[in-house]
């Protein structure tokens, strides 16, 4: 039978730049050191993908707090101050990308939490730019055919449809 | 749930300023942290600066340093008025023994750093003080091999004279940077990893912003508050 997994985001705070062999060579150190042999044999703790700043881990799904714990004692990485920042955990690299991944934490930060609902069409702007709207939907399906992450939207998809509570002139 | 990052020591005795360390915490899901600087190291860098940032509470504690039990007993009923929060520098066991003994303090703070751990006598008036017995993580983060497999076992026996007698607990990891901050999981699953119970470790999380609410309110003596 397949082990199940769990997969972990992460972000590295570090005064110099990170590489990924120095990355993962402290993450196994601080494992090996805190939990031995056996007990990181049993994390099954694996680098997928790092981009020198947002990293996602695989590990093994009832060991979370194990490799947490050896995530929290890095102290440097290639010599420079450094500290892991776990950013979430999910079953699916998918869902963990949507949730606490960069891109869309990026524009998460553009966005102000305001949602879309129109008949079938549901979700939270992710960006607004002009006006064009970015829509994060809650039904990730819909962006399957289309392979984007988010449905493109304007401000007249919107105009006259809805008397909204704050009432803005972009119709939001 | 309100988790408190404590044992936090700003400019100057750190490397960073208060409000770039609250910034940081936010981020990591506090929502409110202690900065408490070892006395001697009181006058902070811009301390206002602080409260710009937002949807995070920051408390002005102080750790208490003291050569012996006088000293100990004159500086914390002088700093008791002027800070939210009074921990004491443990190590020797005398100091231990003087800050168990002493209603005017929060918290003991590492016990165990001079390799002398809690006696019963010492965890009696503990109790009867309501000081909580804090346990600094950062050993466990910055030292390995040996050294740390010593800290263990005297964590782990302070760990169980506290339970005994159901002493309150407080976790931190002697935060000098925003790169010494732990996140509250990452602080319970290290504190889980070191012997506590999960509820243990989450309550020990929260008791600091339980002890700043009390002593934010005014008090004229024990169980009389001025309204």
């Amino acid at each position: 039978m397949r082990p199940r997994r769990r997969y972990m985001a992460f972000l590295v705070e570090c005064e110099g730049s990170v590489g990924e062999r120095d990355l993962l060579w402290e993450i196994y150190s601080a494992q090996a050191s805190l939990l031995g042999d056996i007990g990181s044999s049993k994390n099954r703790l694996k680098l997928i993908r790092f981009d020198g700043r947002y990293g996602i881990l695989r590990c093994s799904h009832i060991r979370i707090r194990e490799c947490r714990s050896a995530l929290a004692c890095v102290y440097a990485v290639g010599g420079f101050r450094a500290s892991l920042i776990v950013l979430g955990t999910s079953g699916t690299i998918r869902a963990l990308t949507e949730k606490y991944i960069p891109e869309l934490g990026r524009l998460g930060a553009e966005s102000d939490h305001r949602r879309i609902e129109i008949e079938e069409v549901t979700g939270s702007i992710a960006r607004i730019r002009g006006e064009e709207i970015d829509l994060t939907p809650d039904n990730q399906d819909m962006t399957k055919g289309s392979d984007t992450r988010y449905l493109g939207l304007t401000s007249f998809d919107l105009d006259g449809e809805y008397d909204y509570a704050d009432g803005t002139s972009d119709g939001l | 749930m309100r988790f408190y990052g404590y044992d936090i020591h700003a400019l100057p005795e750190g490397s960073d300023s208060p409000s770039r360390l609250a910034l940081a915490a936010r981020r990591l899901g506090y929502s409110g942290i202690v900065i408490s600087n070892h006395s001697g190291y009181e006058f902070l860098f811009l301390p206002e600066a602080v409260q710009r940032v937002k949807e995070i509470d920051v408390a002005w504690g102080t750790e208490v340093v003291a050569r012996d039990q006088r000293a100990l007993i004159g500086k914390t009923s002088a700093l008791r008025r002027s800070y939210e929060i009074v921990a004491v520098h443990g190590g020797s066991e005398a100091i231990n023994r003087a800050a168990c003994e002493n209603p005017n303090v929060d918290i003991l703070l590492h016990p165990e750093a001079g390799r002398s751990s809690l006696t019963i006598a010492m965890a009696r008036s503990a109790k009867l003080n309501q000081v909580a017995i804090g346990f600094d993580l950062s050993p466990m983060i910055r030292l390995r091999g040996g050294p740390r497999t010593k800290w263990l076992e005297l964590i782990a026996r302070n760990l169980a004279m506290a339970r005994k007698f159901r002493l309150p607990m407080v976790i931190s990891a002697d935060v000098r940077s925003h790169l010494d901050l732990r996140s509250p999981r990452d602080l319970m699953a290290l504190a889980e990893l070191a012997g506590m119970k999960d509820e243990e470790a989450r309550a020990a999380l929260l008791y600091p912003g339980e002890v700043i609410s009390l002593n934010r309110r005014r008090w004229a003596a024990p169980g009389v508050e001025i309204l």
